[in-house]
């Protein structure tokens, strides 16, 4: 799933590289090549580069924890097999984003410690609850939707390993997908029960979904250096747009209303009204809609989300938990859990 | 969710556990039918070789239907690449297999097999045998005594029923589903967006 690793890329563009070098890099890139790993690359794309495979590396594997809470309770076999495929696929999408990014030079382990310790991110929109298995639906309809959207153009970029990477995550997304909307349709075919459910998770879930392609862009956004450099091909908006353009006319047929909504602390909704922004424009062919809410998104990634403490807390409780496991692996089977 | 997980409170500060080192690089290949050549499929990582083909055999192994997985670490790896510098210490004969990527970014297939007393002499032995670079992009070689191998007669890929973990396992029933709510023109333009399954 996640994606979105453009929030929180900051490249430093004061450039003090060899510019014999840095036009052969420029010219490698506008030529459609592929920079790999062994290629020259300037210190800020390597840097730039690394940070993005690491968030979206650090969101495959916190992402597997909302869902994964939901493996014990889901609602038939086929559901939890699927379920359980999934959030396998997740983890392991992590792991090829982490050797991704080793060979940027940080190693795995530095990694997840700075994930634990809020000294990196990971995507916003897994700080958000699951309440009820419709969020489950919803997460796998929108936000695998969205990552799609923007894995898509992620994997039109330039950096080899990456680009590679994304491909391969790709195809396993089109299950993600597949099934969400499989999940969604049953909950909207169903019960009066099934359907506000539904509403209610989609709810919770559409600002979220808004948010997920990053905050509006800069003017200049395509003359920076994550486009110039191609480690991303597609603005945040246009992004958003096609997102909306897909999901606006899908969700209104079956049945499901678009509101413009306010959480508590604990992300739940505690007043909606109607997006009365939703419309066809005749003359561009776009949907129009109500912008998220982007002080509650930075909120967020500044770490005062609805879940941001409960990811981390699971994933650090892991990470301490696991040390004898680990060190099992790496010295024998000498080491022996500790006493309960 | 258990109660106990949902009742996790946050430690701050430094973590009890002290840094690790990383575990060992591995390059995975798999096979898709006997006879055939191993196909890079990706890397991970793993503590040794049992540890490497366990992993691989979830992760790649599952992917598509497959026969065989090779696990090469990713230090024994030489090649005409700057990643993969090969060495010019003479030692004993021994045989190395040779992996050839066909152009820049794709991955390196299995090719044949040759002797040679390092790897950078294995090396000018397959570019003696692959004579037109045009051909290629880069040449990998490894001693084949540090490929770690599934068994022959080894079950990689599950034949039980894994549709639920396929799109195509969903797609009849969602697009009847959705054939209640929407008119095929627009469901046609929706499905447009779909991404396919093309391993």
């Amino acid at each position: 799933m996640s994606g979105s690793a453009n929030v929180g890329v900051h490249v430093d563009h004061e450039s003090k590289e060899d510019p014999a070098l840095l036009a052969e890099f420029q010219r490698k890139i506008d030529a459609g090549e592929l920079i790999e790993v062994d290629d020259w690359m300037p210190a800020a794309y390597r840097k730039g580069m690394l940070m993005m495979a690491e968030h979206h590396a650090n969101s495959e594997i916190v992402g597997a924890l909302p869902e994964g809470e939901w493996i014990t309770r889901a609602p038939s076999l086929r559901r939890k097999l699927a379920l359980t495929a999934k959030v396998q696929d997740e983890v392991g999408h992590g792991q090829m984003l982490y050797r991704v990014s080793q060979d940027l030079g940080k190693s795995r382990d530095a990694m997840l410690r700075d994930l634990i310790t809020g000294k990196t991110k990971y995507h916003n929109c897994f700080n958000y609850p699951a309440p009820q298995w419709a969020d489950i639906a919803m997460i796998q309809w929108l936000i695998d939707g969205a990552a799609i959207m923007n894995q898509k153009t992620l994997a039109d970029g330039a950096y080899g390993p990456y680009v590679r990477t994304m491909r391969r995550i790709n195809m396993e997304e089109a299950f993600h997908f597949k099934s969400g909307e499989d999940m969604v349709l049953t909950l909207m075919s169903g019960t009066k029960r099934q359907r506000d459910m539904a509403q209610e998770a989609f709810d919770r879930w559409w600002g979220p979904s808004l948010m997920f392609f990053g905050p509006p862009d800069k003017p200049n956004a395509r003359q920076l250096p994550p486009m110039r450099w191609r480690m991303k091909t597609v603005t945040n908006d246009d992004l958003r747009q096609r997102f909306v353009d897909r999901f606006i006319p899908a969700a209104l047929d079956l049945g499901l209303k678009i509101h413009v909504v306010t959480k508590d602390e604990h992300g739940f909704v505690t007043s909606k009204k109607p997006d009365d922004k939703i419309a066809l424009n005749k003359d561009t062919g776009h949907w129009e809609f109500t912008s998220p809410d982007w002080d509650e998104f930075f909120r967020v990634i500044r770490g005062n989300g609805p879940c941001n403490a409960k990811r981390l807390a699971l994933r650090r409780l892991s990470y301490e938990q696991g040390r004898w496991v680990r060190q099992a692996i790496l010295n024998g089977s000498g080491s022996l859990p500790p006493a309960a | 969710m258990s109660k106990l997980r949902e009742k996790v409170d946050l430690v701050t500060g430094d973590l009890e556990s002290p840094p690790e080192e990383d575990l060992k690089g591995y390059v995975i290949f798999t096979q898709l039918k006997m006879g055939q050549p191993h196909l890079y499929a990706g890397y991970l990582d793993a503590a040794d070789d049992d540890m490497a083909l366990i992993f691989a055999r979830e992760h790649y192994g599952q992917d598509q239907e497959c026969v065989g997985i090779w696990a090469v670490p990713v230090e024994a790896v030489s090649g005409t690449d700057a990643a993969h510098p090969a060495s010019h210490d003479i030692g004993g004969v021994e045989m190395y297999q040779v992996f050839i990527q066909a152009r820049r970014g794709a991955g390196h297939v299995s090719a044949e097999t040759v002797q040679a007393r390092s790897p950078a002499e294995a090396i000018e032995d397959a570019q003696r045998i692959h004579t037109d670079p045009s051909k290629y992009y880069s040449l990998w070689v490894v001693p084949q005594h540090l490929i770690a191998s599934t068994g022959p007669g080894d079950v990689i890929w599950r034949y039980s029923d894994q549709s639920y973990r396929l799109a195509r396992g969903y797609s009849k029933e969602v697009r009847e589903k959705w054939t209640k709510f929407r008119d095929e023109g627009s469901l046609n333009e929706y499905e447009k967006d779909d991404l396919k399954e093309a391993f």
